[in-house]
């Protein structure tokens, strides 16, 4: 036993160190391996998500208005102020006393290779990799992490963080749960399977990868500026697979979603992949979703959606100084409404019949779908502006914004007698609504601007109502019919109606988008449509919440000074390049 | 004291209280006034009415209620707001609003009056009318003004007013009274629920001023008399005859010996006692007291409050709190604040929805309040107050109120809760099983004392006044 010792010890020292040699020579390789994350997941992958600079994005976002607004708040120096915060803040900073880092620094030197998650189909697997800039912080610091929460493991009497070895990678965590570093590399994943391909591919080398796959290479040549997140799904793999079954569905019982996304549903059952990308830099941020698209994908029966070979487009919003809110589509609503059998259930089938029924009675017995809507031309608008009432009485209690409905018209000469007639009916049929209700009367007259006439009615005020500052809901409103050349307009108040008469002869804002729906929201006219009714979001914060006015008023000067850091948003969808994009943006104020 | 009511001596009942050793002056003697002549108070409150006597704190009670009835409160902004979305609901919220951020004080900034809140509110029991048939916002408030304006006055004025008030003829069917057709509804409920009680007139006295409000319309949501539709004619009501218009009618009516009477008894059982019926030797001195002050309902409500029988075991605890006095008493008590809109809809479940009474004759109170299924909407009603997300009490939270209050261990809060809560105290048994409790409850402190009271609003005793 004496005998043997030396050479006992002696073969177990050597193993070790040939071990340890090993490991630190795999680990020195894997330091200069200059591979990206896509090239070492598996080619099978069917999702795939990338943050290429996370440590960029934090910046962004730290030094943001809008952050450093809220940090401004009290309701924010409450937050921080309180017991759980300022533990958070103690833990944190024993943390950094230990890995020898402030936690910024850790996370730039962490995560500043960028970010990457990944689902893989066939051992139903997430992986995320998270590439560091320094490959021996990462060891030490997560060295020295695990060691703090064993050491706090076992002070609680729980069982400490298991570890076992993989090709000499030590790999941490329980089934369902293990990461392991390897070079530069953090590795997380859910499944042992797909962990142990992925260490395989980082010390053997793949052979083929996601960034092989024909699909994903294709996504990823379309992008044109780098994304802050950038994410790609393969849709056609996973309807394939029977895992989009609410794809397969053709009718909805909902004819608004059919209206605003009934398109996008028709690209989704063909097109092959989907990607997002995600951008956010100080001025703006911006969600963008593509798909391949072609023109032969789309069925007959949604051909109003996209219209004659897929060309149809929005016209540009009739915006004007005052418009707070614009909806601008290309929907041939004459081609749905007479579709609804391909499109909808049953049930909405027999809702449209009744409404089909009492509408076409309505309009003295021309058929609703085809006579009515068949008048207007698929560009339609919707519009909301803010209202002024500063020479107006009398003026509303609550001050709501104005909005209309604005298109062409197919046959104008034609169409727009049959719309005065309408008109003239429908104002008729409120007067007797209003009068059974005791409301105030709506007096019609007719108005010549620009040389279009415009059907308008205006209710008349009580005696005593006249010079009020606070009258009634009804006073919001003016009910108005215009025309200017093949355009009409059906607005809740005159003056509105006269705006879009303007914005119609102006040949600047009519200038055309290639969208095939534009939403625009302008925040400052947003806010001050809030700030005139002020009084009223006052109160009901003071009812919801229970609180005085003081706190309440503090609250909505709060939502309308935050309100005040952004410039607005949008939403566009466009068909263009082979692509079908879906573009969702919010503009900050920097 | 004797205990039997046909043997109160009535001198003895209205007579000003005098502490005395036996019956000390003290924080549960004001809570109760409080919660009686409003919907409690806080325990700062009750610290600060113990610096006067239980008359002077009386006189002041209904000499600031009578000056903030004349007020136009900020609140009133609050109403403005509430009314533009033209929904009856929200203006109850906005009444639940005034009744919980009322002050004692006479302070000319003070927002509302809790004792001016209370008798607006007996007077909408009173003068019922709900907002479901009237259906205008506008309406109702209208008539909750004029209600307020007239709470401590001159109930005569009350009366004249509310007989032209239009949300009050729409809910009693008299928007058009024609002298062909006479509409007997109003007639009707005016002797029977406003001014004399049953018994004090008879079908034809009815059939008679009916004719007077002859010509008496609602048009475009305001009071109008067509002289056209007036009857002219003679009429011989409650012993008088003439040609009398529908003022005059009213008139009449006011004159009756049974009036006074009559108001004077439902104001005790409104303050003073739900059960039995006042004894008429205890009603005749309000009643005369009614009469003398030219039907005026302040001196008769500063009596109330300031007697020996208010202070009496007579009437300490022999009260069931309406939904509202549970409610607001319970946020009002505690310093708290929460969501109105949702307390407006579970006062609605348990049996008490505010601008929505039940029918003409207003809320029965007393017993009617609990049944099975209101005692669990009472208690969830409890538990939801003390644990949503929007209630906050003393601005934060109970541990907070608590701590302001320098309660600290299980016993102390206890006790404190007991004392501004309740109206009639816990045994020492229920005392130390509810110390225990708290002790043994789990959770921050906040949770474990809003578990308390919750504990505690499910002994019946809470669910007295």
């Amino acid at each position: 036993m004496i005998r043997h010792f030396p050479t006992t010890a002696l073969l177990c020292g050597l193993l070790t160190t040939a071990l340890a040699s090993t490991n630190a020579w795999a680990q020195t390789e894997l330091n200069a391996d200059q591979r990206s994350a896509v090239e070492l997941l598996p080619a099978s992958c069917l999702a795939v998500v990338e943050m290429r600079h996370p440590d960029q994005l934090l910046t962004t976002l730290t030094e943001h208005n809008v952050w450093k607004k809220i940090k401004q708040q009290p309701q924010y120096t409450a937050a921080i102020s309180n017991p759980g915060y300022r533990m958070f803040l103690g833990i944190r900073s024993h943390i950094e006393t230990q890995i020898g880092m402030k936690w910024r620094e850790a996370y730039d030197t962490l995560l500043g290779g960028g970010i990457t998650v990944a689902f893989h189909p066939e051992t139903e697997g997430l992986v995320a990799l998270v590439r560091s800039t320094d490959a021996a912080k990462l060891q030490s610091t997560t060295r020295t992490l695990i060691e703090l929460g064993r050491t706090d493991a076992r002070s609680k009497g729980n069982e400490p963080l298991p570890e076992e070895q993989y090709r000499d990678i030590t790999v941490y965590g329980k089934k369902n749960a293990r990461f392991a570093i390897a070079g530069p590399w953090l590795v997380i994943t859910n499944k042992d399977e797909l962990g142990k391909k992925i260490l395989d591919s980082l010390l053997d080398g793949s052979r083929t990868s996601i960034k092989d796959n024909e699909k994903f290479a294709t996504a990823r040549k379309s992008i044109n500026d780098e994304p802050t997140i950038w994410s790609w799904v393969d849709l056609g793999t996973i309807r394939d697979a029977g895992l989009a079954k609410g794809l397969e569905k053709n009718q909805t019982e909902n004819p608004i979603a059919e209206l605003l996304v009934g398109g996008v549903l028709t690209n989704l059952r063909k097109t092959p992949y989907v990607t997002a990308s995600l951008y956010v830099t100080g001025e703006s941020t911006r969600l963008q979703f593509a798909a391949p698209h072609e023109n032969e994908w789309v069925e007959e029966f949604r051909q109003y959606w996209f219209g004659p070979d897929g060309n149809g487009v929005a016209d540009a919003p009739l915006e004007t100084e005052s418009t707070i809110l614009s909806i601008s589509t290309y929907r041939k609503v004459s081609e749905m409404w007479l579709r609804a059998g391909d499109l909808f259930d049953e049930r909405m089938n027999d809702e449209l019949a009744k409404a089909d029924a009492n509408l076409t009675t309505f309009f003295a017995g021309k058929d609703f779908g085809e006579d009515v809507l068949g008048a207007f031309g698929p560009a339609l608008q919707i519009l909301v502006n803010r209202q002024n009432f500063e020479d107006v009485l009398p003026k509303p209690a609550l001050r709501l914004p104005s909005f209309a409905l604005a298109g062409h018209l197919e046959n104008a000469e034609e169409t727009q007698t049959e719309l005065r007639r309408t008109f003239q009916s429908f104002v008729g049929f409120l007067n007797v609504i209003g009068a059974m209700q005791g409301n105030p009367q709506l007096d019609q007259d007719i108005d010549i601007y620009r040389d279009n006439k415009i059907y308008t009615a205006s209710f008349i005020p009580e005696p005593d109502e006249k010079d009020s500052e606070r009258a009634r809901i009804q006073f919001n409103f003016s009910p108005t019919l215009a025309f200017a050349k093949d355009r009409f307009f059906i607005a809740s108040t005159k003056q509105m109606a006269k705006e879009l008469v303007d914005a119609a002869y102006d040949e600047q804002a009519t200038r055309g988008e290639a969208s095939n729906t534009a939403i625009r929201l302008n925040a400052k006219l947003l806010g001050d449509a809030l700030a005139d009714n002020r009084d009223q979001l006052v109160a009901q914060n003071m009812i919801k919440k229970g609180q005085t006015r003081e706190e309440s008023a503090r609250e909505i000067s709060l939502l309308l000074e935050v309100l005040a850091l952004f410039e607005g948003a949008s939403f566009d969808v466009r068909t263009t390049g082979g692509q079908l994009k879906l573009q969702l943006s919010v503009q900050t104020k920097n | 004291m004797p205990q039997d009511f046909a043997a109160i001596d009535p001198d003895w009942a209205w007579s000003p209280f005098t502490p005395s050793d036996e019956q000390p002056w003290n924080r549960r003697l004001a809570a109760h006034l409080c919660r009686r002549a409003g919907f409690g108070a806080t325990s700062q409150e009750l610290n600060e009415l113990l610096e006067r006597s239980p008359s002077d704190v009386a006189h002041d009670f209904v000499e600031n209620a009578k000056a903030a009835s004349q007020r136009d409160p900020e609140t009133d902004a609050l109403a403005t707001a509430m009314l533009a979305t033209g929904n009856s609901r929200n203006l109850a919220a906005w009444w639940l609003y005034r009744m919980l951020n009322s002050s004692w004080t006479g302070d000319e900034s003070s927002t509302t009056n809790p004792l001016l809140e209370k008798l607006t509110l007996f007077w909408h029991g009173h003068f019922a009318t709900g907002a479901e048939k009237v259906d205008d916002a506008e309406m109702m408030f209208a008539q909750n003004r004029l209600l307020r304006r007239h709470a401590l006055g001159d109930f005569g004025t009350t009366t004249q007013e509310i007989s032209r008030d239009p949300a009050m003829l729409i809910y009693l069917d008299s928007t058009t009274n024609r002298k062909a057709h006479p509409n007997e509804n109003y007639a009707r409920e005016i002797m029977e629920l406003f001014c004399l009680g049953e018994g004090n007139y008879t079908e034809r006295d009815i059939q008679e001023l009916a004719r007077c409000f002859t010509g008496w319309e609602v048009r475009r949501k305001k009071f109008r008399f067509n002289k056209y539709q007036h009857d002219t004619g003679t009429k011989t009501i409650l012993g008088e005859t003439g040609t009398f218009t529908g003022e005059e009618g009213v008139d009449i009516v006011l004159k009756q010996k049974a009036l006074p009477r009559f108001i004077a008894g439902k104001l005790i059982r409104f303050f003073v006692f739900d059960e039995p019926t006042a004894p008429e030797h205890l009603i005749d001195p309000l009643a005369k007291l009614l009469r003398e002050s030219n039907l005026n309902i302040a001196p008769v409500i500063e009596r109330i409050l300031a007697s020996n029988l208010f202070y009496s075991s007579l009437a300490i605890g022999q009260k069931v709190r309406s939904p509202i006095e549970l409610a607001i008493g319970l946020l009002r008590c505690l310093n708290g604040s929460s969501n109105l809109d949702r307390v407006v809809q579970r006062l609605d479940e348990i049996g008490q929805a505010v601008f929505y009474p039940p029918n003409v004759k207003g809320w029965d109170g007393g017993r009617s309040w609990i049944n099975t299924s209101t005692l669990l909407g009472r208690s969830n009603l409890v538990g939801e107050l003390l644990r949503h997300e929007t209630t906050r009490f003393a601005g934060q939270n109970l541990e907070t109120l608590a701590r302001k209050n320098g309660v600290d261990s299980p016993g102390e809060l206890v006790d404190w809760l007991d004392e501004i809560l309740l109206a009639v105290p816990f045994t020492e048994a229920a005392t130390n099983e509810l110390v225990s409790l708290f002790e043994q409850a789990t959770g921050d402190k906040s949770r474990r004392i809003a578990e308390l009271i919750h504990t505690m609003s499910t002994v019946p005793q809470f669910h007295l006044a």
